[in-house]
């Protein structure tokens, strides 16, 4: 990679390749910012424009705009409670208590910093090492992923504040909701009624935006219209005040974040939205301020916000070396690859070096970009929390309803957010977390897939399951999660089990 | 609207049995003991024996069997509340019909009506964003969002 520096400099820093990363960034920030449409949504809107492009500044046009739109989903989740995209869904909770707590600068300037230095850290991962680490990558088989998948379910479960019976039905209720559509394995339809637009299951999107808006909508009409005063981010400059000091305090969550996000991204199918689940469980495992997790803790923003922009570049280990996805957005970028004559493979760092370097220098300005462009677009969004919310509410609304339209271009997916909403504000009101059922919903088919398969290889048999060492650490680590409970409703300890 | 503990388990328990019951209807793969049903078995049993938890072990089990909160019990906040919710129902309903501008512009103006003091300022807000978010979304971003009856028009 060293080596070719100098021409992967080159092929970099030109005028033409500003421009391109500039505009891709700005596209970026904007789409991400908007709610229901994903980076993954970005990046395909790009593919056409690509075609005109020379193969580096194709990629690298994809790469800043998907860094810049899994970032910016962080602003509409702090101003309004609603993920831009699936990856903040981890945390939203905290970014957003923290607006309420007049501190949306620091829940930002954190969430900047931190999805800038957990990008860099993956972008480095990936040009020093991305070989040798998709080697591992591939010796996970459906027992490895099937263990992978039940951790950060049992994480999730764990994660919430609320009883562990609940958090425990609140997942129970996001892979029911999974299971609906055409089965992973034989393509049966389940729980269908009938209807078309469910056979390819319940749209993800429109059910993140409807268990996230609608029931902060719903409070906003019917609670009483105070203005809550909140706190301008003013001179964005200020979001760093005393932020250099939390992230020197945080410097293990940052390392960790960022090192779970990578490894996790390395995955094939598992993406910066599972990325940051498993990173924010970890974070509240080993913090000393439990409690504030889901209320604003700052020591699981850090490590989450890392975790996410990691996942983004270590999914681009198995695809560039391998041609294997990580995620959707690297299943695009393949196919642009492909198209360019960049044909992924292990081949392509000796044929393309030039090119393949660029490419992941690219990654690192694209995460440095984060900080001063990031910065812009906060502050420009911040404008939202001067509006008092019950005048907001309805425009809110109205992009809800675009968000969810969007993403499959089917009033379906409107009706999926309005009854998933109601769901969610039911699940409120009576102490179930929300957070549980979003991962339900994001890895039910990923669980349910490897379960299956795995059932199929091993005849039925258990113990195939945790014969590979992988899997039987895998399987050990669930153990543990879930031992920890009930080591403490033995003692005794069980008041909070309803 | 918070639901008793044993209301609520009972439901749990009937729909993870209901799950659990129309999963054995779901055809194995051929020449295995594993397929469709396989899954939902798995999780409808574990929904109905959490449901049964909650029967037995729910914290507010002499609660009321519903409690409505507070604000639903104000009219105005309820009929805002009911619009927003009944009006996006029927805007999906007829979302390719009546289309994107003029549906979310009756929706939102309704909301405001029913929400705030009657201001004409606040319509044309709501008209104003709607028209904005629906230029941007279908030439910007390409978002083919039905325009109904407005399509010449816009």
């Amino acid at each position: 990679m060293l080596a070719n520096l100098d021409a992967a400099m080159t092929l970099v820093f030109t005028w033409n390749m500003a421009g391109i990363i500039l505009a891709c960034s700005v596209f970026g920030l904007f789409v991400g910012s908007i709610p229901g449409l994903s980076a993954t949504m970005a990046t395909a809107m790009l593919v056409p424009l690509t075609f005109f492009m020379d193969p580096v500044p194709a990629v690298a046009a994809i790469v800043t705009t998907a860094a810049m739109a899994i970032f910016a989903s962080d602003i509409p989740a702090a101003l309004l409670r609603i993920p831009g995209t699936a990856a903040s869904a981890a945390y939203i909770d905290d970014l957003n208590a923290l607006t309420r707590n007049n501190k949306v600068g620091r829940a930002l300037g954190i969430s900047v910093t931190a999805s800038a230095i957990g990008g860099i850290f993956g972008s480095l991962v990936l040009m020093m090492a991305a070989p040798k680490l998709a080697l591992v990558s591939l010796n996970f088989t459906s027992f490895e992923y099937f263990w992978l998948a039940l951790l950060g379910l049992s994480a999730a479960v764990m994660l919430g504040s609320s009883s562990l019976l609940r958090s425990l039905m609140a997942l129970l209720i996001g892979l029911m909701i999974a299971m609906v559509g055409m089965d992973t394995t034989a393509g049966f339809p389940r729980y269908t009624f009938g209807s078309t637009s469910l056979l390819d299951g319940v749209a993800f999107v429109p059910a993140l935006i409807g268990m996230f808006a609608i029931p902060e909508l719903i409070r906003s009409f019917i609670g009483k219209p105070v203005h809550v005063p909140v706190s301008k981010v003013g001179n964005p400059l200020r979001m760093f005040d005393g932020l250099g000091k939390l992230l020197w305090q945080s410097k293990l969550n940052l390392f960790r974040g960022s090192t779970i996000g990578t490894v996790i991204g390395i995955l094939p199918g598992a993406g910066s939205d599972i990325g940051a689940w498993i990173s924010y469980a970890v974070s509240k495992r080993f913090s000393k301020q439990k409690a504030l997790y889901g209320k604003g803790t700052e020591e699981g923003l850090v490590d989450a916000c890392a975790a996410n922009n990691a996942a983004l570049s270590g999914a681009y280990v198995p695809a560039m070396v391998f041609g294997i996805p990580g995620d959707s957005i690297t299943a695009i970028v393949i196919g642009v690859l492909y198209m360019k004559g960049l044909n992924p493979g292990p081949m392509v760092f000796l044929t393309s070096a030039d090119k393949i370097s660029a490419i992941f220098l690219v990654f690192l300005i694209a995460n440095l970009l984060i900080i001063p462009l990031g910065l812009l677009a906060i502050t420009m969004a911040s404008q939202v929390l001067r509006v008092p919310k019950r005048l907001l509410a309805p425009l809110i609304l109205g992009f809800c309803i675009v968000g969810s339209y969007s993403i499959n271009a089917a009033a379906s997916g409107v009706m999926v957010m309005l009854v998933l909403g109601l769901l969610a504000y039911m699940m409120e009101e009576n102490g179930f977390p929300v957070a549980p059922t979003i991962l339900g919903i994001v890895m039910g088919q990923l669980v349910e897939r490897n379960f299956v398969t795995s059932l199929i290889k091993s005849d039925g048999g258990v113990l195939p399951f945790v014969e590979r060492p992988i899997a039987a650490g895998l399987a050990l680590l669930v153990l543990l999660v879930w031992s920890v409970p009930v080591l403490v409703w033995l003692r005794g300890k069980s008041r909070a089990w309803a | 609207m918070k639901v008793n503990d044993m209301a609520l388990g009972a439901f749990f328990l009937i729909l993870g049995s209901w799950i659990t019951f129309t999963a054995w209807a779901f055809p194995a793969m051929p020449g295995q003991a594993v397929g469709p049903g396989t899954f939902p078995k798995v999780i409808g049993s574990l929904i109905a024996l959490s449901g049964l938890a909650l029967v037995f072990g729910g914290g507010n089990r002499r609660a009321p069997l519903l409690v409505l909160a507070e604000g639903w019990h104000n009219n105005r906040n309820a009929l805002a509340a009911a619009v927003a919710l009944v009006g996006t129902a029927l805007l999906a309903l007829g979302f390719e019909v009546i289309g994107f501008p003029l549906g979310a512009s009756l929706l939102l103006c309704a909301l405001y009506l029913a929400s705030q003091k009657f201001s004409p300022r606040l319509l044309a807000l709501a008209v104003g964003f709607v028209l904005i978010v629906h230029l941007m979304m279908t030439r910007l971003l390409l978002v083919p969002l039905p325009a109904g009856p407005l399509k010449g028009w816009l």
